[in-house]
Protein backbone atom coordinates (compact mmCIF):
# COMPACT_ATOMS: atom_id res chain seq x y z
CA UNK A 1 0.00 0.00 0.00
CA UNK A 2 1.33 3.46 -0.89
CA UNK A 3 0.54 6.77 0.81
CA UNK A 4 -2.15 7.69 -1.72
CA UNK A 5 -4.04 4.41 -1.19
CA UNK A 6 -3.64 4.75 2.54
CA UNK A 7 -5.15 8.25 2.61
CA UNK A 8 -7.94 7.19 0.31
CA UNK A 9 -8.80 4.29 2.65
CA UNK A 10 -8.67 6.57 5.68
CA UNK A 11 -11.12 9.02 4.16
CA UNK A 12 -13.53 6.18 3.49
CA UNK A 13 -13.23 4.84 7.03
CA UNK A 14 -10.72 6.32 9.49
CA UNK A 15 -11.29 3.34 11.79
CA UNK A 16 -10.17 0.90 9.14
CA UNK A 17 -7.73 -1.52 10.77
CA UNK A 18 -6.79 -3.67 7.81
CA UNK A 19 -3.37 -5.32 8.07
CA UNK A 20 -2.16 -3.49 4.97
CA UNK A 21 -3.11 -0.11 6.36
CA UNK A 22 -1.68 -0.77 9.82
CA UNK A 23 1.57 -2.01 8.29
CA UNK A 24 1.82 1.11 6.15
CA UNK A 25 1.20 3.60 8.95
CA UNK A 26 3.61 1.79 11.26
CA UNK A 27 6.49 2.99 9.08
CA UNK A 28 5.00 6.16 7.52
CA UNK A 29 4.94 9.14 9.87
CA UNK A 30 2.91 11.53 7.62
CA UNK A 31 0.16 8.91 7.13
CA UNK A 32 0.16 8.18 10.87
CA UNK A 33 -0.37 11.89 11.47
CA UNK A 34 -3.12 11.99 8.84
CA UNK A 35 -4.84 9.07 10.55
CA UNK A 36 -4.64 10.81 13.92
CA UNK A 37 -6.32 13.89 12.48
CA UNK A 38 -9.07 11.91 10.80
CA UNK A 39 -9.71 9.88 13.96
CA UNK A 40 -10.05 13.13 15.89
CA UNK A 41 -12.58 14.35 13.33
CA UNK A 42 -14.39 11.01 13.57
CA UNK A 43 -14.66 11.23 17.37
CA UNK A 44 -16.10 14.71 17.11
CA UNK A 45 -18.46 13.66 14.36
CA UNK A 46 -19.77 10.81 16.48
CA UNK A 47 -20.43 12.99 19.48
CA UNK A 48 -21.97 15.71 17.29
CA UNK A 49 -24.41 13.21 15.78
CA UNK A 50 -25.39 11.91 19.19
CA UNK A 51 -28.65 13.87 19.05
CA UNK A 52 -30.79 13.81 22.18
CA UNK A 53 -33.59 11.28 21.89
CA UNK A 54 -36.95 12.50 23.29
CA UNK A 55 -37.97 10.86 26.52
CA UNK A 56 -40.60 8.13 26.16
CA UNK A 57 -40.04 7.68 22.40
CA UNK A 58 -39.98 3.89 22.61
CA UNK A 59 -43.14 3.75 24.76
CA UNK A 60 -45.05 6.02 22.37
CA UNK A 61 -44.02 3.93 19.38
CA UNK A 62 -45.05 0.73 21.13
CA UNK A 63 -48.35 2.23 22.22
CA UNK A 64 -49.29 3.37 18.72
CA UNK A 65 -48.02 0.11 17.20
CA UNK A 66 -50.08 -1.94 19.67
CA UNK A 67 -53.16 0.05 18.65
CA UNK A 68 -52.39 -0.70 15.01
CA UNK A 69 -51.83 -4.37 15.72
CA UNK A 70 -55.04 -4.49 17.74
CA UNK A 71 -56.95 -2.70 14.97
CA UNK A 72 -55.62 -5.23 12.50
CA UNK A 73 -57.04 -8.03 14.65
CA UNK A 74 -60.40 -6.31 15.08
CA UNK A 75 -60.74 -5.89 11.33
CA UNK A 76 -60.45 -9.61 10.83
CA UNK A 77 -62.76 -10.52 13.71
CA UNK A 78 -66.20 -10.36 11.97
CA UNK A 79 -65.25 -13.25 9.70
CA UNK A 80 -64.31 -16.74 10.68
CA UNK A 81 -60.82 -18.04 10.06
CA UNK A 82 -61.98 -20.44 7.34
CA UNK A 83 -63.52 -17.66 5.28
CA UNK A 84 -60.19 -15.85 5.42
CA UNK A 85 -58.33 -18.98 4.46
CA UNK A 86 -60.58 -19.44 1.42
CA UNK A 87 -60.25 -15.77 0.48
CA UNK A 88 -56.50 -15.97 0.90
CA UNK A 89 -56.42 -19.03 -1.36
CA UNK A 90 -58.44 -17.26 -4.07
CA UNK A 91 -56.27 -14.13 -3.78
CA UNK A 92 -53.12 -16.23 -3.94
CA UNK A 93 -54.40 -17.88 -7.10
CA UNK A 94 -55.28 -14.55 -8.71
CA UNK A 95 -51.95 -13.08 -7.60
CA UNK A 96 -50.03 -16.02 -9.03
CA UNK A 97 -51.91 -15.81 -12.33
CA UNK A 98 -51.32 -12.06 -12.57
CA UNK A 99 -47.66 -12.53 -11.67
CA UNK A 100 -47.14 -15.25 -14.26
CA UNK A 101 -48.98 -13.20 -16.86
CA UNK A 102 -47.09 -10.02 -16.10
CA UNK A 103 -43.80 -11.80 -15.90
CA UNK A 104 -43.93 -12.41 -19.63
CA UNK A 105 -43.77 -8.67 -20.08
CA UNK A 106 -41.92 -7.53 -16.97
CA UNK A 107 -38.96 -9.65 -15.97
CA UNK A 108 -39.41 -8.79 -12.28
CA UNK A 109 -36.08 -8.93 -10.49
CA UNK A 110 -35.50 -9.64 -6.83
CA UNK A 111 -35.62 -5.94 -5.96
CA UNK A 112 -38.50 -3.48 -6.31
CA UNK A 113 -40.36 -3.19 -9.58
CA UNK A 114 -38.53 -1.00 -12.08
CA UNK A 115 -40.90 1.95 -11.74
CA UNK A 116 -40.26 2.09 -7.99
CA UNK A 117 -36.54 1.89 -8.58
CA UNK A 118 -36.82 4.81 -11.00
CA UNK A 119 -38.79 6.91 -8.51
CA UNK A 120 -36.44 6.05 -5.66
CA UNK A 121 -33.45 6.91 -7.83
CA UNK A 122 -34.91 10.31 -8.67
CA UNK A 123 -35.80 11.13 -5.07
CA UNK A 124 -32.38 9.95 -3.92
CA UNK A 125 -30.70 12.35 -6.33
CA UNK A 126 -33.07 15.32 -6.30
CA UNK A 127 -30.09 17.68 -6.39
CA UNK A 128 -29.56 16.88 -10.09
CA UNK A 129 -32.87 18.57 -10.90
CA UNK A 130 -31.20 21.86 -10.13
CA UNK A 131 -28.15 21.31 -12.35
CA UNK A 132 -27.90 23.87 -15.14
CA UNK A 133 -24.74 22.89 -17.02
CA UNK A 134 -24.72 22.95 -20.78
CA UNK A 135 -23.38 19.44 -21.33
CA UNK A 136 -20.92 19.14 -24.21
CA UNK A 137 -21.11 16.39 -26.80
CA UNK A 138 -17.74 15.17 -25.57
CA UNK A 139 -18.92 14.83 -21.95
CA UNK A 140 -22.14 13.15 -23.06
CA UNK A 141 -20.18 10.86 -25.36
CA UNK A 142 -18.01 9.64 -22.50
CA UNK A 143 -21.06 8.90 -20.31
CA UNK A 144 -22.89 7.07 -23.06
CA UNK A 145 -19.86 5.08 -24.23
CA UNK A 146 -19.34 3.83 -20.68
CA UNK A 147 -22.76 2.16 -20.79
CA UNK A 148 -22.39 0.87 -24.33
CA UNK A 149 -24.78 3.36 -25.91
CA UNK A 150 -24.38 6.53 -27.99
CA UNK A 151 -26.21 9.81 -28.51
CA UNK A 152 -26.80 11.44 -31.89
CA UNK A 153 -25.46 14.97 -32.45
CA UNK A 154 -28.96 16.48 -32.57
CA UNK A 155 -29.94 15.38 -29.04
CA UNK A 156 -31.86 18.00 -27.04
CA UNK A 157 -29.94 20.35 -24.71
CA UNK A 158 -28.88 18.61 -21.50
CA UNK A 159 -28.44 20.27 -18.11
CA UNK A 160 -26.76 17.27 -16.56
CA UNK A 161 -25.27 13.95 -17.66
CA UNK A 162 -23.67 11.42 -15.35
CA UNK A 163 -23.17 7.71 -14.92
CA UNK A 164 -25.27 6.02 -12.27
CA UNK A 165 -26.19 2.63 -10.92
CA UNK A 166 -29.68 1.27 -11.52
CA UNK A 167 -30.21 -1.96 -9.66
CA UNK A 168 -27.37 -4.21 -10.82
CA UNK A 169 -26.55 -2.33 -14.03
CA UNK A 170 -24.68 0.83 -14.93
CA UNK A 171 -26.93 3.47 -16.46
CA UNK A 172 -26.95 7.17 -17.34
CA UNK A 173 -28.76 9.96 -15.50
CA UNK A 174 -29.62 12.92 -17.74
CA UNK A 175 -31.59 16.10 -17.08
CA UNK A 176 -33.36 18.02 -19.86
CA UNK A 177 -35.67 21.02 -19.76
CA UNK A 178 -39.41 20.47 -19.79
CA UNK A 179 -42.30 22.90 -19.88
CA UNK A 180 -43.01 22.43 -16.18
CA UNK A 181 -39.45 22.13 -14.92
CA UNK A 182 -36.51 19.74 -15.17
CA UNK A 183 -37.16 16.31 -16.66
CA UNK A 184 -35.14 13.27 -15.58
CA UNK A 185 -34.04 10.77 -18.20
CA UNK A 186 -32.62 7.44 -17.05
CA UNK A 187 -30.91 5.34 -19.71
CA UNK A 188 -31.10 1.77 -18.40
CA UNK A 189 -29.22 -0.84 -20.45
CA UNK A 190 -30.11 -4.39 -19.44
CA UNK A 191 -33.47 -3.40 -17.88
CA UNK A 192 -35.69 -4.99 -20.52
CA UNK A 193 -39.46 -4.48 -20.41
CA UNK A 194 -42.13 -5.64 -22.83
CA UNK A 195 -44.20 -2.47 -23.08
CA UNK A 196 -44.44 1.09 -21.76
CA UNK A 197 -44.64 1.32 -17.96
CA UNK A 198 -46.14 4.36 -16.27
CA UNK A 199 -44.31 6.03 -13.40
CA UNK A 200 -46.40 8.09 -11.04
CA UNK A 201 -45.97 9.67 -7.64
CA UNK A 202 -47.34 12.65 -5.75
CA UNK A 203 -44.94 14.94 -7.55
CA UNK A 204 -43.78 13.17 -10.70
CA UNK A 205 -45.28 11.68 -13.84
CA UNK A 206 -43.44 9.71 -16.45
CA UNK A 207 -43.06 6.64 -18.59
CA UNK A 208 -40.48 3.90 -19.01
CA UNK A 209 -40.07 2.94 -22.68
CA UNK A 210 -38.67 -0.37 -23.93
CA UNK A 211 -35.61 0.00 -26.17
CA UNK A 212 -33.30 -2.44 -27.95
CA UNK A 213 -30.60 -2.01 -25.25
CA UNK A 214 -32.99 -2.12 -22.26
CA UNK A 215 -35.25 0.77 -21.36
CA UNK A 216 -35.44 4.55 -21.09
CA UNK A 217 -37.31 6.37 -18.31
CA UNK A 218 -38.54 9.93 -18.87
CA UNK A 219 -40.00 11.51 -15.74
CA UNK A 220 -41.06 15.12 -15.19
CA UNK A 221 -43.14 17.22 -12.85
CA UNK A 222 -46.91 16.52 -12.75
CA UNK A 223 -48.60 17.66 -15.95
CA UNK A 224 -45.44 17.55 -18.08
CA UNK A 225 -46.09 16.31 -21.63
CA UNK A 226 -43.77 13.32 -21.55
CA UNK A 227 -44.43 11.73 -25.00
CA UNK A 228 -43.14 14.75 -26.95
CA UNK A 229 -39.88 14.81 -24.94
CA UNK A 230 -39.51 11.03 -25.03
CA UNK A 231 -40.02 10.83 -28.79
CA UNK A 232 -36.91 12.94 -29.49
CA UNK A 233 -34.85 11.13 -26.86
CA UNK A 234 -35.78 7.67 -28.13
CA UNK A 235 -34.52 8.72 -31.55
CA UNK A 236 -31.33 10.25 -30.14
CA UNK A 237 -30.17 7.56 -27.71
CA UNK A 238 -29.12 4.37 -29.42
CA UNK A 239 -27.04 1.24 -28.78
CA UNK A 240 -23.32 1.85 -29.37
CA UNK A 241 -23.27 -0.72 -32.16
CA UNK A 242 -26.04 0.88 -34.26
CA UNK B 1 -44.18 -17.36 13.51
CA UNK B 2 -47.32 -17.07 15.67
CA UNK B 3 -48.83 -13.68 16.48
CA UNK B 4 -47.44 -13.54 20.01
CA UNK B 5 -43.90 -14.40 18.91
CA UNK B 6 -44.15 -11.94 16.03
CA UNK B 7 -45.29 -9.18 18.36
CA UNK B 8 -42.50 -9.96 20.81
CA UNK B 9 -39.91 -9.87 18.04
CA UNK B 10 -41.35 -6.58 16.82
CA UNK B 11 -41.20 -5.05 20.29
CA UNK B 12 -37.58 -6.14 20.61
CA UNK B 13 -36.81 -4.30 17.38
CA UNK B 14 -38.53 -1.15 18.67
CA UNK B 15 -36.52 -1.39 21.89
CA UNK B 16 -33.24 -1.99 20.11
CA UNK B 17 -33.41 0.45 17.23
CA UNK B 18 -35.84 3.31 17.89
CA UNK B 19 -33.17 5.61 19.37
CA UNK B 20 -30.63 5.21 16.57
CA UNK B 21 -33.37 5.47 13.94
CA UNK B 22 -34.52 8.69 15.58
CA UNK B 23 -30.97 10.08 15.45
CA UNK B 24 -30.69 9.19 11.77
CA UNK B 25 -34.13 10.65 11.06
CA UNK B 26 -33.26 13.80 12.98
CA UNK B 27 -30.03 14.11 11.01
CA UNK B 28 -32.09 14.00 7.81
CA UNK B 29 -34.93 16.38 8.65
CA UNK B 30 -33.69 18.37 11.69
CA UNK B 31 -37.10 18.51 13.19
CA UNK B 32 -37.82 16.61 16.37
CA UNK B 33 -41.54 16.03 15.73
CA UNK B 34 -40.94 15.00 12.13
CA UNK B 35 -38.10 12.66 13.15
CA UNK B 36 -40.39 10.98 15.69
CA UNK B 37 -43.11 10.63 13.05
CA UNK B 38 -40.56 9.10 10.71
CA UNK B 39 -39.57 6.48 13.28
CA UNK B 40 -43.22 5.79 14.09
CA UNK B 41 -44.13 5.40 10.43
CA UNK B 42 -41.08 3.22 9.85
CA UNK B 43 -42.16 0.77 12.53
CA UNK B 44 -45.78 0.75 11.36
CA UNK B 45 -44.66 -0.05 7.83
CA UNK B 46 -42.26 -2.64 9.18
CA UNK B 47 -45.07 -4.30 11.10
CA UNK B 48 -47.26 -4.46 8.00
CA UNK B 49 -44.50 -6.24 6.07
CA UNK B 50 -43.12 -8.15 9.02
CA UNK B 51 -43.77 -11.53 7.43
CA UNK B 52 -41.43 -10.68 4.56
CA UNK B 53 -38.56 -10.26 7.02
CA UNK B 54 -36.81 -13.59 6.81
CA UNK B 55 -33.58 -12.98 8.67
CA UNK B 56 -33.47 -11.17 11.98
CA UNK B 57 -29.96 -9.91 11.28
CA UNK B 58 -31.11 -7.98 8.22
CA UNK B 59 -33.86 -6.20 10.20
CA UNK B 60 -31.69 -3.22 11.10
CA UNK B 61 -30.70 -2.33 7.52
CA UNK B 62 -34.30 -2.96 6.46
CA UNK B 63 -35.59 -0.43 9.02
CA UNK B 64 -33.10 2.20 7.83
CA UNK B 65 -34.19 1.58 4.23
CA UNK B 66 -37.83 2.12 5.18
CA UNK B 67 -37.02 5.29 7.13
CA UNK B 68 -35.05 6.99 4.38
CA UNK B 69 -37.73 6.14 1.81
CA UNK B 70 -40.37 7.56 4.13
CA UNK B 71 -38.30 10.72 4.45
CA UNK B 72 -37.87 10.90 0.66
CA UNK B 73 -41.64 10.59 0.26
CA UNK B 74 -42.22 13.54 2.59
CA UNK B 75 -39.48 15.48 0.83
CA UNK B 76 -40.83 14.66 -2.60
CA UNK B 77 -44.18 16.25 -1.80
CA UNK B 78 -42.42 19.61 -1.69
CA UNK B 79 -41.75 21.09 -5.12
CA UNK B 80 -38.24 22.44 -5.91
CA UNK B 81 -39.31 26.07 -6.01
CA UNK B 82 -40.70 25.65 -2.50
CA UNK B 83 -37.51 24.17 -1.13
CA UNK B 84 -34.01 23.58 -2.47
CA UNK B 85 -32.65 20.11 -1.64
CA UNK B 86 -29.91 21.40 0.62
CA UNK B 87 -32.32 23.55 2.65
CA UNK B 88 -33.35 22.31 6.06
CA UNK B 89 -35.98 23.61 8.47
CA UNK B 90 -34.63 26.41 10.59
CA UNK B 91 -34.74 24.51 13.86
CA UNK B 92 -31.85 24.50 16.34
CA UNK B 93 -30.03 21.19 16.39
CA UNK B 94 -30.28 19.46 19.76
CA UNK B 95 -27.36 17.27 20.70
CA UNK B 96 -25.67 15.85 23.75
CA UNK B 97 -22.35 17.44 22.78
CA UNK B 98 -22.72 21.16 23.49
CA UNK B 99 -19.15 22.20 22.62
CA UNK B 100 -18.38 24.89 20.05
CA UNK B 101 -16.60 22.30 17.89
CA UNK B 102 -19.73 20.12 17.79
CA UNK B 103 -21.90 23.13 16.99
CA UNK B 104 -19.68 24.13 14.06
CA UNK B 105 -19.36 20.54 12.88
CA UNK B 106 -23.15 20.06 12.86
CA UNK B 107 -23.56 23.24 10.86
CA UNK B 108 -20.94 22.13 8.37
CA UNK B 109 -22.54 18.72 8.17
CA UNK B 110 -25.86 20.35 7.35
CA UNK B 111 -24.19 22.25 4.54
CA UNK B 112 -23.29 18.96 2.85
CA UNK B 113 -25.61 17.76 0.12
CA UNK B 114 -27.83 14.95 1.32
CA UNK B 115 -26.12 12.48 -1.03
CA UNK B 116 -22.94 12.95 1.03
CA UNK B 117 -24.54 13.47 4.44
CA UNK B 118 -26.64 10.32 4.29
CA UNK B 119 -23.90 7.69 3.79
CA UNK B 120 -21.75 9.44 6.37
CA UNK B 121 -24.56 9.31 8.94
CA UNK B 122 -25.26 5.67 8.10
CA UNK B 123 -21.62 4.88 8.76
CA UNK B 124 -21.12 7.06 11.84
CA UNK B 125 -24.50 6.64 13.58
CA UNK B 126 -25.25 3.07 12.59
CA UNK B 127 -21.81 1.66 11.81
CA UNK B 128 -22.91 0.10 8.53
CA UNK B 129 -20.29 -1.19 6.07
CA UNK B 130 -20.00 0.36 2.62
CA UNK B 131 -21.81 -2.67 1.14
CA UNK B 132 -24.65 -2.33 3.63
CA UNK B 133 -24.95 1.42 2.95
CA UNK B 134 -25.02 0.64 -0.78
CA UNK B 135 -27.88 -1.79 -0.16
CA UNK B 136 -29.83 0.76 1.88
CA UNK B 137 -29.29 3.58 -0.64
CA UNK B 138 -29.60 1.39 -3.75
CA UNK B 139 -26.19 2.47 -5.04
CA UNK B 140 -22.94 0.55 -5.54
CA UNK B 141 -20.36 0.10 -2.77
CA UNK B 142 -17.91 2.05 -4.94
CA UNK B 143 -20.29 5.00 -5.10
CA UNK B 144 -20.63 4.84 -1.30
CA UNK B 145 -16.85 4.93 -0.89
CA UNK B 146 -16.60 7.94 -3.19
CA UNK B 147 -19.30 9.79 -1.28
CA UNK B 148 -17.84 8.99 2.13
CA UNK B 149 -14.43 10.12 1.03
CA UNK B 150 -15.74 13.37 -0.46
CA UNK B 151 -17.93 14.04 2.59
CA UNK B 152 -14.99 13.77 5.00
CA UNK B 153 -12.77 15.85 2.74
CA UNK B 154 -15.40 18.60 2.50
CA UNK B 155 -16.03 18.55 6.24
CA UNK B 156 -12.36 18.80 7.02
CA UNK B 157 -11.84 21.62 4.57
CA UNK B 158 -14.76 23.60 5.94
CA UNK B 159 -13.54 23.10 9.53
CA UNK B 160 -10.11 24.34 8.51
CA UNK B 161 -11.79 27.42 7.07
CA UNK B 162 -13.48 27.91 10.44
CA UNK B 163 -10.07 27.40 12.04
CA UNK B 164 -11.27 24.43 14.06
CA UNK B 165 -9.21 21.31 14.46
CA UNK B 166 -10.50 18.44 16.61
CA UNK B 167 -7.63 17.36 18.82
CA UNK B 168 -8.24 13.85 20.10
CA UNK B 169 -8.54 10.69 18.08
CA UNK B 170 -9.28 7.21 19.37
CA UNK B 171 -9.98 3.82 17.97
CA UNK B 172 -13.14 1.98 18.95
Amino acid sequence: MNCLDCRRELLIDPRNESTELITHISHCKPCRHERGQLLALEDKLESSLDYSVPEGLEDRILEISRDEIKTGKTRSAPFGGHVWQMAAGVMLGIGLAVYLGLNQYYPLNNADALELTVLNHITDELNHLHETHDISQQKLGSVMTAINTRATDDIVKLNYAGKCQIRKNAGAHLIVNGERGPVTVLVMPGEHIGKNVNVESVRFDGTIYPTSYGSLAVVGEKGEHIPSIAEKLLESILPASS
Amino acid sequence: MDMKAKQKHFETLVGSFSSELYRFGYGLCHNSAQAEDLVQETFLRAWKSFDSLREAKSARAWLYTILRRENARIYERQRPEARAPEDLPDVPVRGNDTSLEAFVLRNQLNELKVEYREPLMLQVIAGFSTEEIGGIMDISANAVMTRLSRARRMLRESLQLENIQPTTGTLR
